[in-house]
């Protein structure tokens, strides 16, 4: 009887995923924002609690300190002297709700008519913001878990069913969660609010033009939403004894998957499927300690992953092939501009690069080939979700497939350009697989349904024992020229590396230019601005789309290749889904509808040639990298909702119409320019 | 029959309104007046401008240029943000506007929609909305989508008139409905204006039926009144009607 035991105290964890996605449940509905931060939130008030609560901090015997998420400002400050479980969760959960309200009145609701990817890469930044100064401030003032006193806040102890022992808070907080939803239930179907959200979520004018004020409505759900995130990540965290900037602000991905299995819209179905989620993980625990597992199986790896494909199979099957006659058409992406002169601008660049790589120094050649491999990944995000309009988060899974497959294959002796070949091919065919959910689902349901599938690969395939710390595989050889990247002192990083990157890049560009201008760059984008209108012009919308996801994955492959010959060694760290958002991020402001927004990515991504220009990889970067990189994230896409390159561009068609209307001859040229 | 009473409270007066989007200027400098108890018809072929100039006098678009004053306040120009609030504050003191495209809740009722629109427990006003629609009300408790487009356009202007509103605006009434639906709705509108003294703006294709229904009328072609007049004159000499369409 003993998987009944570890299902039911899987009820903890399920209880936190299914507040969670009650959380996401109530902002999408108040805002349209799918919120990947929401378990960051929680994550962070979690840490206001235990904080307060410390009494070892080094500086004070007392506790009291209030951790600040802010750069540049004190790790802590001062707050209450002796406070008390009840005064530090009331600071705590203030904080979550203030929170809340901050980030719904000034980053989403200036979004809320913005393309959903826009919110999708701020909700991204604040997620990274987050978690990147708390990891700083776990490091500076030694608030990890080990010196953190976790208290729970629950009832200690087991109640006895039958045979099985189940800890008394495992029950608790899942009553407490069910409680929570019925409240929700209650208030959303029989009140005013409720009325009003629900006809504010569906219709904003019309809401206007009935009186409600969306804002007052988006603002109250988003601090009920996190006040929730808050209680229920610091009673988990003290049930479970551990707390982790990245791991629980990660308690999203069950989350997500349990707020789709709800449709992102009522309590009930959420909330018993995160409860589910828990169990199935518990219960798959239990299974994983007694079955006789092939070696190869990841440890963790299969609780995590089961219940995110069981889902990843349910919305699939459940969406149909095109999306009803009441589906709204969500505002398109920005414009996609037909690439013009593709093989002069890729002439440009070959040159380009190939004086800096035979001319520059070793750190400058490791960050162009850096920057070559994130374009690759960059070029796999424009033409699935710029040209097709289907937001995958994918992509670093097939990169990472690549990368291993290939590492794999040569170490076991296949040689040079086949074991990457082989490599490609599998990826290829896995993305065609990862594309069979688009055929069903679309939208933001699609974006989670690929994070949840990254997370499932990661999870499964990368997590292996038998791939972690897989070395570098053996040096690349063709026609008996060394290409390999790694050389003694000052040669390291052979531009001989780069120059096979590069190559491999510019080909792919003009291949991707090539077609975004033929009748296939036509059909994707037919189906990316309707995808009912592309069916009725006799367009094969599946087909297009898995066309799509296939040349992503092709893309995405030759990186994760490259990858493969670059890094010393593998890990799973390298592929990791937040990577993928944080590349869909960096092409999304660069230009999500053009090959400019993919080579833009590759300069901006760490460790790239703009990582360089500031000052390298080596050292002088600061702690701080990531969270201003996410701060960033947040401020573009708010000044920016179409990307940088889109908001340059229609400043200088602006201009030009302004400069048109003083000359008429100039405005003629002007025009004709920005065009 | 010129009814525009001076008499009669001025509701709406536009002085050189300018409309557009962003930097596209549609709407050059119009004026329009409205006074309580009267209907006026706002004509004009597509592209005139006509649901633009609604859209910006009920505050869902920035002003790009003129004065309007609202029940005897004059509107500042509406700046981006602060759209949301302008629309919210003319709906409180009493403008009411059913766009085009009716702008209904799918997934509530009809009772949902009226429930939300009225005054915290003013069940008088909801009673009042649905007394010209007695249709409505044995299909009150189904989802607005799942209406027909007729009922659906009684309900969008029940909702309206549940918030006892002082001026109504409706974008082409009768867009999508039978024209005998057409011919019952124009003239309750009329009644309605006449019972509860309120001003009505109707944006109409059907140019005899709402003249029928109007005490006075504009003509508005590219983005510019080409006629206004009674409707009475209007109905007897077509051909002024028809040269003022044409430009």
């Amino acid at each position: 009887m003993s998987y009944i035991e570890n299902a039911l105290s899987g009820l903890q964890g399920g209880a936190v995923i299914a507040a969670l996605a009650i959380g996401l449940v109530l902002t999408f509905r108040a805002s349209n924002v799918i919120n990947l931060a929401h378990g960051a939130i929680g994550m962070y008030s979690a840490y206001v609690y235990f904080g307060l609560r410390n009494f070892k901090l080094a500086s004070t015997e007392l506790g009291g300190d209030l951790v600040l998420p802010i750069i540049g400002a004190p790790s802590k400050v001062h707050l209450l002297d002796r406070p008390t479980a009840s005064s530090a969760f009331l600071v705590a959960i203030a904080i979550a709700i203030g929170l809340g309200a901050l980030l719904y009145g000034f980053v989403f609701r200036p979004l809320r008519s913005a393309p959903p990817l826009a919110r999708v890469v701020a909700s991204l930044g604040v997620f990274l913001y987050l978690q990147s100064v708390m990891n700083v401030r776990v490091k500076e003032i030694g608030a990890g878990a080990l010196s953190l006193q976790l208290e729970s806040l629950l009832p200690q102890g087991v109640v006895r069913i039958g045979s099985a022992k189940v800890p008394t808070a495992a029950f608790a907080l899942a009553g407490l969660v069910i409680a929570c939803a019925v409240a929700l239930g209650v208030l959303f179907r029989f009140t005013r609010f409720g009325l009003a959200t629900r006809a504010a979520a569906e219709q904003e004018r019309g809401a206007i033009l009935t009186g409600i004020s969306p804002n007052r409505l988006g603002v109250f759900n988003w601090m009920l939403a996190s006040g929730l995130a808050g209680v229920s990540v610091i009673l988990i965290t003290g049930v479970q004894q551990k707390i982790d900037p990245t791991e629980t602000s990660l308690l999203i991905v069950p989350a997500l998957a349990a707020a789709l299995l709800g449709r992102l819209d009522g309590f009930g179905l959420t909330t018993v499927a995160g409860l589910a989620i828990g169990m199935t993980q518990g219960a798959v625990s239990w299974f994983q300690l007694r079955a006789s597992l092939p070696s190869w199986m990841p440890n963790g790896g299969l609780a995590q992953a089961v219940p995110l494909i069981v889902i990843l199979a349910a919305i699939s099957l459940r969406g149909s092939s095109l999306p009803n006659r009441a589906a709204l058409l969500e505002r398109q992406l920005p414009e996609s501009p037909v690439p013009k002169h593709p093989v002069l601008w890729t002439s440009l660049l070959f040159v380009g690069a190939t004086v800096a790589l035979f001319t520059l120094d070793a750190q400058w050649r490791l960050a162009i080939v850096v920057s070559i491999i994130a374009g690759f990944i960059g070029l796999a995000s424009v033409v699935v979700t710029g040209y097709v309009g289907q937001i995958s988060l994918a992509q670093y899974a097939f990169a990472g497939l690549a990368a291993f497959g290939t590492a794999k294959l040569a170490i076991q002796g296949l040689p040079f350009p086949f074991a990457p070949i082989v490599a490609i091919a599998i990826t290829v065919f896995v993305g065609i697989l990862m594309g069979l959910p688009a055929v069903r689902v679309r939208g933001m349901t699609l974006a989670v349904a690929t994070i949840a599938a990254a997370v499932a690969i990661e999870q499964l395939v990368f997590a292996s024992s038998s791939l972690t710390g897989l070395e570098s595989p053996p040096r690349p050889r063709l026609f008996g020229i060394d290409l390999g990247f790694t050389a003694t002192g000052d040669n390291n990083f052979r531009a001989a590396f780069g120059m096979l990157a590069l190559v491999l890049l510019c080909a792919a560009i003009i291949v991707v230019a090539n077609l975004r201008r033929s009748a296939t760059g036509l059909r994707w984008l037919a189906v990316r601005g309707n995808e009912r209108a592309a069916a009725a012009a006799g367009i094969d919308v599946s087909r297009t789309k898995l066309s799509a996801f296939a040349v992503s994955a092709l893309l995405a492959g030759i990186g994760g290749s490259l990858l493969a010959y670059e890094s010393p060694s593998l890990s799973s760290q390298q592929f990791m889904v937040v990577g993928a958002l944080a590349v869909l991020a960096l092409c999304y402001l660069g230009g999500i509808a053009s090959i400019s927004g993919a080579l833009m990515a590759g300069v901006l991504a760490s460790g790239g040639v703009l990582t360089q220009l500031q000052g390298g990889n080596t050292g002088n970067a600061s702690s701080y990298q990531f969270a201003v990189s996410g701060l960033l994230l947040v401020v573009v896409a708010v000044l920016y909702p179409d990307g940088v390159i889109a908001g340059l561009r229609n400043a200088i068609t602006r201009w030009s119409k302004h400069a048109g209307k003083n000359t008429p001859t100039a405005g003629t040229q002007s025009t004709r320019v920005a065009s | 029959m010129n009814s525009a009473a001076p008499h009669q409270p001025l509701l709406l007066s536009a002085r050189g309104l300018r409309c557009g989007y962003g930097d596209v200027e549609v709407v050059h400098g119009i004026d329009l007046e409205v006074r309580a108890g009267e209907v006026v018809a706002l004509l004009g072929p597509n592209g005139a401008g006509k649901t633009t100039t609604l859209s910006t006098i009920s505050g869902l678009l920035p002003r790009l240029g003129g004065d309007v004053t609202i029940f005897g306040d004059a509107q500042s120009v509406g700046k981006r943000g602060g759209i949301t609030n302008a629309a919210l504050q003319l709906r409180e003191s009493g403008l009411a506007y059913v766009p085009e495209d009716r702008a209904l809740f799918f997934g509530l009722t009809g009772r949902e929609h009226l429930r939300l629109a009225a005054r915290r427990g003013d069940q008088g006003a909801i009673d009042a909305a649905l007394a010209p629609f007695p249709a409505l009300q044995a299909i009150l408790d189904r989802k607005a989508g799942l209406l027909s487009g007729g009922e659906q356009q009684m309900l969008a202007v029940a909702r309206a008139l549940a918030a006892r509103p002082k001026l109504i605006m409706i974008d082409e009434l009768s867009l999508g409905l039978a024209p005998i639906v057409v011919e019952q709705l124009l003239p309750l509108m009329r009644d309605i204006c006449r019972e509860q003294n309120v001003g009505v703006v109707l944006v109409e294709q059907h140019v005899n039926a709402a003249l029928e229904a109007a005490d006075r009328a504009y003509v508005m072609v590219r983005g510019q009144i080409s006629l206004a007049d009674s409707a009475d004159v209007l109905l007897r000499d077509a051909a002024a009607l028809a040269s003022a369409y044409l430009g």
